[in-house]
């Protein structure tokens, strides 16, 4: 007899399967909501992320832009030829090539007879691409005549004309490189912004033309790039073909020669993003669909094939997949651009030009992930699903994984039961821990990046001084027009403010370096009329032998403990003895080459006296005597190294600084002028104490002689070109790891629900609540420790690794301390009290018997 | 003559299922008596699992008491009634109900380790030689046959050497060889340990083997025609 064969004969059943689909979802909504809120959370999360990432990298360029002054990428300096601008401007990877030009100093104006400004000249692509981005307020327009200046509110104040405003006068003395000379000039336009140019004016390009500088020597090219991400090999490539001189410099910001890596880092957080995404989808998924095996079972008992199966399951997959991201990404579009700006807006936190927008690249790439997620993550469980018995699928239980051994593990009950849990679920014990480490690897990534950011705050001035006082009352050529603008009674507010710990006093006298043929004097004028061209050698030498006091220099003592950090910044090259007893100086660098052969050497310098009291004001200038004995006689010091260092203030001078001991000064003279205080307060950046700091200096006669350069100020001027970029850095820190935490809630209230039958068996044989959260905690625990070890260590090296890609400013590394351990404290305390928690909620307040009769 | 260890008085369990309340047990009232093998019959849904779940302390009657061993356990709380599943009942069910990531010896000792007793290694071995689980002991539960399991689950029930053994339905899922084996190996035990037994059954041979079968309907004792 013949076999009989049962054909399959294609029917329509998708119509049943879809109304199925759509039916399952809608009765088990509790199930389905699980995983709608992690594929939710997951979309949310990516769009969020990306489009407060997008913007954040805007801000993180926007302030390098503010920070250097203005856009550009290369600068090719000491001078161009127009061949090399015209290769850089036929480039086809380059976007602008903007001029920028020194061409002058200012000297003094007709309400200030010491004053320190430049002058700088751009062309219109510097002043119209390139500095735009950095000023943020633009009143007049740029110098167009001979006669007109562009200045901001800081330089006009350093002429002592804070009250100049657009058409203006100002009478200025300047020198350029055709010699020194004064001229009235109209004030073309006053911008406000950021950069290092602030304390200088923009003249027009007929004023560049007539000060004998050359855009073959003294010109500055600025190069931006059309992309913000080059390779190294392009700006060699680049560099090469302008065949540059010997004295020409090119120089690539230390942002576009990191570029390349900081893309590479930027994209590797992402892939960790997108993977934490999968990740979390995966579990659910596998969760969800494993979790209704017995349902899937039913159907197959009811004649459903496995094909019939897999469509269901993925339309039941689908629906919610489709609801989840299309909520996940409505809710990033509330949160990222309304909701945060909104936040922002109310702290009073400025983005400039920067706002949050819409990228459609992010929600394509939102919607790419999720939905890749989804597929890829389906494909277990569905397997899984189709390839159970319909038998096997009645007695099919989520969490019974068979152990490889039957080895009987040692420790307290919870404890064995906790690891059992994370050991028998191997698969999913991984996605909980990976899932909560990546949070916490990316919050400790990103709180690192932007910690970093937030320490740009802190320049590097002279021993971390906190404020700096200089007495500015000097001018280059007479040796009589220091003042004493810092008198003994101003030290002592200073050092009896509080919140001050430590007040150190540069004090120096004028003094003359005799002219020696082929001596330390010759040598000297040799260097200084290099960087002068309107001077020549033989006629300053002339000139010198005449009238020394013309091209006098300082000689200026430090305490001991600024001697230490001096020497320490030198290598310790000075003995301390010699030095102290007055045996060695430092010279301090004037802007040329000084030849080692004067290290070592003896120099000799005399102190003159007939110029002293009688130029000064009565009261202010007396304070200069120089002991008996002393005055115009002939002294020596051997020079014990060269400091490049810019604090030791009153550099106009022509002659030499020398850096002597305090004690060996007051040998010398009885009372020398402070030069500059150096002011260290017991707090770094108190407020405070800068505020009554401030208000001494503004009750000093002289404070139009008083420089001064806060700490303080310059740390909020920072914060303030950074434009909110710290800001949105800690919501995408914050959002990021809200979301890990999000989702480890949602995987643990899955597990619960898959868990349920399990409890209840534990409850019946007398295992109380008490003791199943007791238990619980002790999984949370191993959740959390497990959680936190891997961010600790692999965490660390990710930081690392992405820190030092993204490091083109050469901070060190430190670890972010206090957020990464409120984090991880929220993480621990998140995983104890989650499974606690979701526990209560399954069980409510049903009996044992009604929890297991739900599996009967 | 034996006291009664069990006593119910006038139980009644009814159960919310949507807008229709379910009389799963209207006022019943049933004695057990020391060391009695008692089994319960019935149809399906006529309130056997019902009653068992609350003499064992896992489930809270509408009216009406249960007192066992003299302890009203409608007084009870739920850490008090934690305590007296561990005590003085040993459950077996008929799914077996073995916690999955324990081994088998776990599992048996299980209760005992909730109790913070030490273990009697001894006995727990004794235990496994009686029911023929000895050489399974280091094994999980999805690696045992279902009778193992039941045997596994039996051992669990008489570890804590409880004064009443709940069974519901414990050879349901065997076949009739099996089923005889385990309620031959419960019966044994019980008398080994002088324990009450209470077996729900719907084998009419095996209720034949209880020294007192007791019959549910509707809710209700049934007391014949």
């Amino acid at each position: 007899m013949e076999g009989k064969v049962i054909l399959m004969l294609a029917n329509n059943n998708r119509s049943v399967i879809n109304k199925l689909a759509g039916n399952t979802v809608r009765t088990n909504k509790r199930q389905f909501s699980i995983l709608f809120l992690t594929i939710l959370l997951s979309s949310f999360m990516l769009f969020s992320i990306f489009t407060i990432g997008l913007t954040y990298l805007d801000l993180s360029r926007l302030q390098n832009t503010r920070l250097y002054g203005s856009e550009y990428d290369i600068a090719v300096m000491n001078g161009f030829t127009e061949d090399q601008r015209e290769i850089l401007i036929s480039y086809a990877g380059i976007k602008s090539v903007g001029v920028l030009a020194y061409c002058g100093n200012v000297k003094s104006s007709d309400s200030d007879r010491s004053v320190y400004a430049g002058f700088l000249w751009g062309d219109k692509t510097y002043w119209e691409s390139q500095k735009a981005p950095a000023v943020t307020e633009m009143k007049g327009h740029y110098p167009k005549a001979r006669n007109e200046l562009l200045a901001t509110k800081e330089v006009l104040e350093a002429c002592g004309k804070s009250s100049l405003s657009v058409g203006g006068h100002l009478s200025v003395t300047y020198e350029d490189h055709t010699g020194i000379h004064t001229m009235d000039f109209v004030i073309s336009g006053i911008w406000k912004g950021y950069g290092g140019d602030k304390a200088n004016f923009y003249v027009s390009k007929d004023f560049y033309e007539q000060t004998g500088c050359d855009l073959e020597s003294d010109g500055i090219l600025q190069v931006k790039f059309k992309s913000n991400y080059v390779t190294g090999k392009t700006i060699e490539k680049l560099k090469e073909s302008l065949g540059l001189s010997l004295t020409q410099v090119f120089q690539a910001s230390e942002y576009i020669e990191k570029s390349l890596t900081i893309l590479f880092a930027v994209l590797g957080l992402c892939f960790i993003i997108c993977l934490s995404a999968y990740l979390l989808i995966y579990n659910i998924l596998y969760l969800s669909v494993s979790g209704k095996i017995r349902y899937y079972g039913l159907l197959q008992t009811l004649g459903m094939t496995k094909k019939q199966l897999v469509r269901l399951i993925r339309e039941q997959i689908l629906l919610v997949g489709m609801a989840g991201t299309t909520a996940g990404i409505l809710l990033g579009v509330s949160v990222s651009l309304i909701l945060v700006p909104y936040v922002v807006k109310m702290l009073g936190i400025s983005l400039g030009n920067m706002g949050l927008c819409f990228y459609p690249e992010v929600l394509a790439l939102s919607i790419l992930v999720t939905t890749a997620a989804i597929l890829c993550g389906v494909r277990k469980p569905v397997h899984i699903a189709a390839g159970v018995t319909p038998v096997e699928a009645v007695k099919y239980r989520e969490n019974v994984v068979t152990p490889r051994t039957g080895k009987r593990r040692r420790g307290s009950l919870y404890r064995r039961m906790a690891e059992a849990q994370l050991k028998n679920n191997k698969k999913k014990t991984v996605v909980v821990f990976l899932s909560l480490a990546m949070s916490l690897i990316v919050f400790f990534s990103l709180t690192t990046l932007i910690d970093s950011q937030g320490r740009r705050t802190v320049y590097p001035n002279y021993w971390d001084a906190d404020f700096i006082v200089h007495n500015s009352t000097q001018t280059a050529e007479d040796i009589t027009s220091l003042r004493s603008a810092i008198d003994d009674a101003f030290l002592s507010d200073i050092q009896k403010t509080e919140g001050v710990a430590e007040v150190h006093a540069v004090k120096g006298i004028p003094v003359t370096f005799p002219y020696e043929e082929s001596g330390f004097s010759d040598f000297w004028i040799k260097g200084c009329t290099e960087l002068k061209p309107y001077l020549t050698y033989a006629d300053t030498v002339s000139e010198y032998q005449h009238n020394p006091g013309k091209y006098y220099g300082m000689i200026k003592g430090i305490d001991e403990s600024e001697f230490d950090y001096l020497n320490e910044s030198l290598g310790g090259i000075i003995d301390k003895q010699e030095f102290l007893s007055g045996k060695t100086a430092v010279l301090q660098y004037a802007g040329f080459e000084i030849s080692q052969e004067w290290i070592g050497s003896s120099i000799s310098f005399s102190i003159p006296t007939e110029h002293s009291a009688a130029h000064f004001p009565a009261g202010r200038g007396n304070s200069f005597a120089v002991l008996p004995g002393i005055g115009n006689q002939k002294q020596e010091i051997t020079v014990g190294a060269v400091s490049y260092g810019d604090y030791y203030g009153a550099t106009v001078n022509f002659g030499a600084n020398l850096i002597v001991s305090e004690t060996y000064l007051e040998s010398l003279t009885s009372k020398p002028y402070v030069l500059s205080l150096n002011i260290k307060y017991k707090q770094s950046y108190d407020a405070e104490t800068e505020k009554k700091i401030k208000n001494i200096v503004k009750a000093n006669p002289c404070h139009n002689d008083l420089l001064s350069v806060s700490k303080y100020d310059d740390m909020k001027t920072i914060q303030d070109s950074q434009s909110g970029m710290f800001e949105m850095g800690i919501i995408i820190s914050l959002l990021l790891l809200l979301v890990g935490m999000l989702n480890y809630v949602n995987t643990m209230a899955n597990s619960m629900q898959n868990r349920k039958l399990t409890f209840s068996i534990m409850e019946s044989v007398g295992m109380s609540k008490k003791q199943i959260k007791r238990l619980l905690i002790h999984e949370g625990i191993l959740y959390a420790g497990g959680s936190v070890f891997i961010t600790l260590t692999v965490g660390t090296g990710i930081t690392w690794f992405i820190f030092q890609s993204m490091n083109y400013m050469k901070i060190p590394f430190t670890i972010p301390v206090f957020p990464l351990l409120c984090a991880i404290l929220s993480v621990m305390i998140l995983c104890v009290l989650t499974p606690v928690v979701t526990y209560k909620k399954t069980v409510r307040n049903r009996s044992v018997t009604e929890r297991l009769r739900e599996y009967e | 003559m034996e006291k009664a260890i069990v006593k119910t008085n006038s139980l009644s369990k009814h159960y919310h299922v949507g807008t229709q309340t379910v009389i799963a047990l209207d006022g019943v009232d049933f004695e057990v008596k020391e060391r009695e093998f008692v089994s319960i019959i019935g149809k399906s849904g006529c309130g056997k699992s019902t009653l068992l779940h609350m003499i064992g302390g896992l489930d809270f009657p509408t009216s009406g008491t249960v007192m066992v061993d003299g302890m009203n356990l409608s007084e009870m709380n739920e850490e008090q009634l934690a305590l007296f599943r561990r005590r003085k009942v040993g459950f077996i069910f008929q799914q077996y109900n073995l916690i999955p990531d324990l081994n088998i010896y776990d599992n048996i000792t299980f209760p005992l380790e909730l109790d913070g007793t030490i273990v009697d290694k001894e006995f727990i071995r004794e235990l496994a030689k009686t029911l023929h689980i000895a050489d399974r002991l280091a094994m999980f539960p999805s690696m045992l046959s279902g009778g193992e399991q039941q045997r596994a689950a039996i051992a669990r029930a008489l570890a804590a050497k409880p004064a009443i053994i709940l069974a519901d339905e414990p050879t349901g899922n065997l076949d009739t060889s099996a089923s005889h084996d385990v309620i031959g190996l419960l019966k044994v035990t019980a008398e080994k340990y002088q324990q009450t037994l209470i077996v729900i059954t719907h084998d009419l041979d095996i209720a034949q083997m209880a020294d007192r079968t007791v019959r549910l309907q509707d809710g209700k004792i049934w007391k014949g025609k």
